[in-house]
């Protein structure tokens, strides 16, 4: 055998080496697209089932599975976070067209220290604009929850409030709605069947004339079905159940007694029977059952806590 | 050095050393090609150095920043992002760049297509709703996204409440 026989066979051999490796790469790459895949295929799975767990599971994964996919957009779920962020912008300019808010900076920062330390630990912590909490002057007991991140609290819901467990769980659940998309989920699939055409239409960086009236008037659509299911006709009481779940585990990993919601939900059992059925009492489901299924939740998965005093006495102090 | 000096020397070079060195070129060749990228979807977030968010920011990476994937562990997913290694959360992040044109057969916009691209419900459609609902009040929504908790503050809240993260039992 010669020199350049030898040569050529290490050449050849080298070459196999370096397609094997591209081919390897190439073979990760499609199972990750695959798996990618499948991860959608759960996650519409979920949406269709309405199951707290896999929605939840969906979350987790939504931001790399939804975009690995070629699958065309066809509901709620396939809305970007920055499309979710506009949304929940004009939704909350609504509110806040509503409520006026109150002018109480040291509660208002408060508030937001417990937000984002609740939020931190859901299913989905990153929105593409973050977390703002803010404290609406109404004596009703009630709190919303904009798409993207915008949360309200009443300064009645505040006051009926007694610890900072009480008050983090009532925000966990609202963190709850966001992460679960129940606001989304209130949008008439045929408006996003209808914008999402608009928006396939028109190669352009920016839309102008026709396409962005009627892709305005879409917008206008989805806006008022969020708003009348979040403030007139409320949330499904599964999604109630779901958002108190959820809320339940955001606190527990964030540090809190999760039992504050239990607490929380018997305080709103007693107003309820005197309570004209405004705001969160008409808009939730009763808080007799509520409490039944998150006091079961709680033994189930054995979340518990303490209520550490100098929480409860940093509360005090800012009512 | 001449040209022919120089063939010469390549053709003394030993062949196998040169196999060997051909095939390191195209493994990394090939290896590089199949580096995973993200891309972040929100305006901000924190390159971080251990996988959680009390964890210090080693980088600030902004809307469609690209990401190197290293590893995934759970929620989280180490990038290499302008020479600083560190975590994401997952929820920051989407796997597909951008391409506003791209169409399939049916002349539909792939979710792929749309993750980044500046079209769609946005400022300017935004701009048109508040024309016509002269009620909603942007003004004060501006002011709400201007509350902000700074890493520190979220810290001496944490530490003063003996606020300590726990794991998922789930």
């Amino acid at each position: 055998m010669s020199g350049g026989q030898v040569g050529g066979r290490y050449l050849a051999a080298a070459l196999a080496l370096a397609v094997v490796a591209g081919c390897t790469a190439a073979g990760l790459k499609d199972t990750a697209n695959k798996t990618a895949q499948a991860g959608v295929a759960i996650k519409d799975k979920a949406v269709v089932q309405g199951s707290a767990l896999a929605t939840d599971t969906a979350a987790h994964g939504k931001a790399v599975a939804k975009t690995a996919s070629k699958a065309m957009r066809k509901g709620f779920a396939d809305l970007t976070p920055q499309e979710e962020y506009f949304i929940g912008r004009a939704v909350a300019a609504r509110i806040l067209g509503i409520y006026r808010p109150a002018e109480n900076p040291a509660t208002t920062r408060y508030l937001n220290a417990i937000g984002l330390t609740v939020a931190q630990t859901s299913s989905g912590p990153e929105t593409f604009g973050g977390w703002h909490i803010i404290l609406l002057d109404s004596d009703e007991v009630n709190a919303f929850a904009a798409p993207g991140g915008f949360i309200f609290v009443t300064r009645g819901l505040y006051q009926s409030c007694r610890t900072e467990e009480q008050l983090a769980t009532v925000i966990a659940h609202e963190v709850g709605h966001v992460t679960l998309r129940h606001g989304l989920s209130a949008i008439k699939t045929s408006r996003l069947t209808e914008a999402f055409a608009i928006i396939g239409t028109e190669a352009v960086k920016e839309f102008t004339g026709a396409n962005l009236a009627k892709l305005t008037e879409a917008f206008a659509g989805t806006i008022d079905d969020i708003i009348d299911q979040m403030v007139s006709l409320g949330y499904s009481r599964s999604q109630e159940y779901a958002a108190d779940a959820e809320a339940a585990r955001i606190a527990y990993r964030a540090g809190y007694n999760p039992a504050g919601l239990a607490e929380f939900l018997r305080t709103l059992q007693e107003k309820s029977v005197k309570a004209d059925k405004k705001g969160f009492f008409s808009s939730h489901p009763p808080a007799a059952d509520r409490l039944e299924k998150v006091a079961a939740l709680l033994a189930d998965e054995k979340l518990s806590g303490t209520t550490d005093p100098a929480r409860t006495a940093r509360f005090s102090k800012t009512r | 050095m001449s040209v022919m000096n120089g063939l010469t020397r390549l053709r003394k070079t030993p062949r196998p050393f040169l196999a060997a060195c051909l095939a390191i070129f195209l493994s990394a060749t090939a290896v590089i090609a199949a580096a995973e990228t993200i891309f972040v979807t929100v305006k901000k977030t924190s390159v971080r150095k251990d996988r959680q968010f009390y964890a210090p920011t080693v980088a600030e990476a902004v809307f469609r920043d690209q990401l190197v994937v290293l590893a995934r562990e759970k929620d989280w997913v180490r990038v290499r992002f302008k020479g600083f290694e560190g975590w994401v959360h997952v929820s920051a992040t989407a796997a597909k760049a951008v391409s506003v044109t791209a169409k399939d057969a049916t002349g539909g916009v792939s979710q792929d297509d749309v993750a980044f691209a500046s079209k769609g419900f946005d400022s300017s459609v935004e701009r048109e709703y508040s024309k016509s609902k002269p009620q909603a009040n942007f003004a004060g929504v501006d002011r709400m996204e201007q509350l902000t908790v700074s890493e520190k503050t979220l810290t001496d809240f944490r530490q003063a409440g003996n606020l300590r993260p726990r794991g998922d039992k789930k």
